[in-house]
């Protein structure tokens, strides 16, 4: 469960960056973020890893109390949150196997429990014949698949995919959903910020529309306006 | 076992880090190795030439020669203000006394083989005056002090039928060898300190560079969720694979320097090519291999530590 209560973020060179947010959202909810580049969609990110801390108001992310979380304690808390992004940061010399076994041999996963669920990921995104590929021998949908996998490996609560279709063909674009789709069914939380329009409108899910800094709608339903965008 | 893999995947990094910027590591281990052997070779150099000076027999003897004009009751009287010299100061270990004759013996006897020209003396024509030797505390008794030393010698010129030129001792020899050794020892410290700044500085730099060109791999590992120390310790291991390589490689080189170079060049062989016998002695280099092992292991490990986690800093923020 992901909670924000009353939060601001300001920056140090006083750039107010959200105001007074109040969102909630629940274990196993699909939810679009959206609003156009600078709107604080980063912000939100930055605060949700515990890159940056709320400047005032209340965060709890996965059972973390995010004001008073110790240094040492952050790395646990994102180990329930796994990130997807525009770029897919695949590592180039590691191939599609290596790239999702590196996220689990980071957080300290044994070699045998590596060897389990890694291909049982690959499967699940549907890569299990290209575990020998490079990722610079696959399409984007495909890298995209492989970062999905890597963010999944290490059974995070939450996926969180900053502009997952940005980089991808349209056509493949909803191959990507339809996978975050299928994550969701299986009981993760997944939150997809864009400002793809037409994959909003497509999905008849919660979305979160930000301006400003400011929550400006939350409605379910797949739809927002020029000036919410 | 999962601690035996972490701690195999760590290494693994840390040796693939050393070779992904192989030239620099050289440089780091060339400059801690001639640290080590700079620090080394001078510690090796000044305890020898101490151990020699300690060694010297009569090093810590001050020996009193007296005029054959005394009486025996005159030496006597002597004996007596040596006695109360010693009970009142603790710098004197023992006194002993010599007569003439006793001298004498002990002249030909030291003499040896070539005591022959000594049988025309015997004791009606002994040359040898009557003597006291005052042995005074050991150079290496953490309780030595120069200035006792002198202060005894004051004393003992200011006893009756004492004459200050008849006072003889080495204690400028040895004073004069010490403050040469200090200077050596001083040296030998700064050159440590400079060239220890200069390595660790270098190790900082390699391991700095390795860092950026993984700094997309650390971002990545600080998002999955990496604690710290995971993603430190494969560059403290390449610092610490440094430093030991170093250590190892330094001990080595000493040997040879010790065995072939110094001994060879202090003892003359190299030059006149022979076994000269020579006025130093040396230690076996089984005395210090164990001590240089600590030494350069426990400065492998800290220029090796220290720079590794300076390096790591920046990158790590939470």
């Amino acid at each position: 469960m992901i909670e924000f209560k009353n939060v601001s973020m300001v920056y140090e060179n006083n750039t107010v960056a959200l105001k007074n947010i109040n969102l909630r959202i629940e274990d196993g909810e699909f939810v679009f973020i959206v609003g156009h580049s600078g709107a604080g969609k980063t912000t939100l990110t930055k605060l949700l890893l515990r890159e940056e801390k709320v400047t005032s108001g209340k965060l709890h992310v996965n059972g973390y109390n995010l004001e008073k979380i110790k240094e040492r304690k952050i790395p646990y808390l994102r180990r329930t949150m796994g990130f997807v992004f525009q770029d897919f940061r695949l590592f180039e010399n590691k191939t599609v196997y290596e790239n999702v076994a590196f996220a689990m041999r980071v957080v300290g996963g044994s070699p045998s429990l590596i060897r389990k669920r890694v291909p049982f990921f690959l499967n699940v995104v549907g890569l299990s014949d290209k575990y020998r590929c490079f990722p610079r021998q696959l399409s984007g949908g495909e890298q995209q698949r492989v970062a999905l996998a890597r963010a999944l490996v290490n059974n995070p609560q939450t996926i969180i995919a900053d502009e997952p279709t940005g980089n991808i063909d349209p056509e493949l674009s909803h191959e990507i959903m339809e996978l975050l789709m299928k994550i969701n069914r299986l009981g993760k939380t997944v939150i997809v910020i864009t400002h793809d329009r037409s994959i909003v409108e497509r999905y008849k899910k919660r979305v979160i529309t930000i301006s400003d800094g400011v929550i400006t709608s939350d409605k379910i339903g797949g739809y927002f306006t020029d000036e919410d965008a | 076992m999962k601690m035996l893999s972490t701690f195999l995947y760590h290494l693994r990094q840390g040796i693939v880090g050393i070779f992904r910027n192989g030239i620099m590591s050289i440089t780091s281990s060339l400059v801690l190795i001639s640290c080590m052997i700079i620090v080394g070779t001078f510690y090796m150099i000044i305890d020898n030439i101490d151990r020699n000076l300690k060694s010297i027999d009569d090093i810590n003897i001050i020996t009193i020669y007296l005029s054959d004009d005394l009486t025996d009751e005159q030496i006597d009287k002597i004996e007596a203000d040596i006695k109360a010299l010693q009970q009142e100061l603790n710098t004197i270990k023992s006194y002993q006394r010599f007569s003439k004759a006793d001298n004498l013996r002990r002249y030909k006897e030291r003499a040896g083989a070539d005591a022959e020209f000594l049988e025309q003396y015997t004791d009606e024509n002994n040359p040898l005056p009557n003597s006291f030797e005052i042995r005074f505390t050991s150079f290496s008794d953490p309780n030595f002090k120069m200035e006792d030393i002198y202060a005894l010698k004051n004393r003992l010129d200011q006893i009756e039928n004492i004459e200050s030129k008849d006072i003889k001792e080495n204690l400028t020899l040895y004073s004069k060898v010490t403050s040469v050794n200090n200077t050596l020892t001083i040296i030998a410290i700064w050159m440590m300190l400079i060239l220890l700044l200069v390595s660790i500085f270098i190790i900082y730099i390699t391991i700095k560079l390795g860092m950026h060109s993984r700094r997309h791999e650390i971002t990545f590992m600080r998002y999955v969720g990496a604690t710290k120390s995971f993603i430190r310790t494969p560059f403290i291991i390449e610092g610490i694979i440094i430093g030991l390589f170093s250590a190892g490689l330094s001990v080595l080189a000493e040997y040879y320097i010790y065995t072939y170079l110094i001994m060879d060049i202090l003892t003359d062989k190299a030059l006149v090519g022979a076994e000269t016998s020579s006025l130093i002695t040396f230690a076996p280099f089984g005395d210090y291999i164990k001590l240089l092992a600590i030494a350069f292991v426990g400065l492998g490990l800290f220029a090796g530590i220290v720079a590794s986690s300076l390096s790591i800093k920046k990158y790590l923020k939470a």
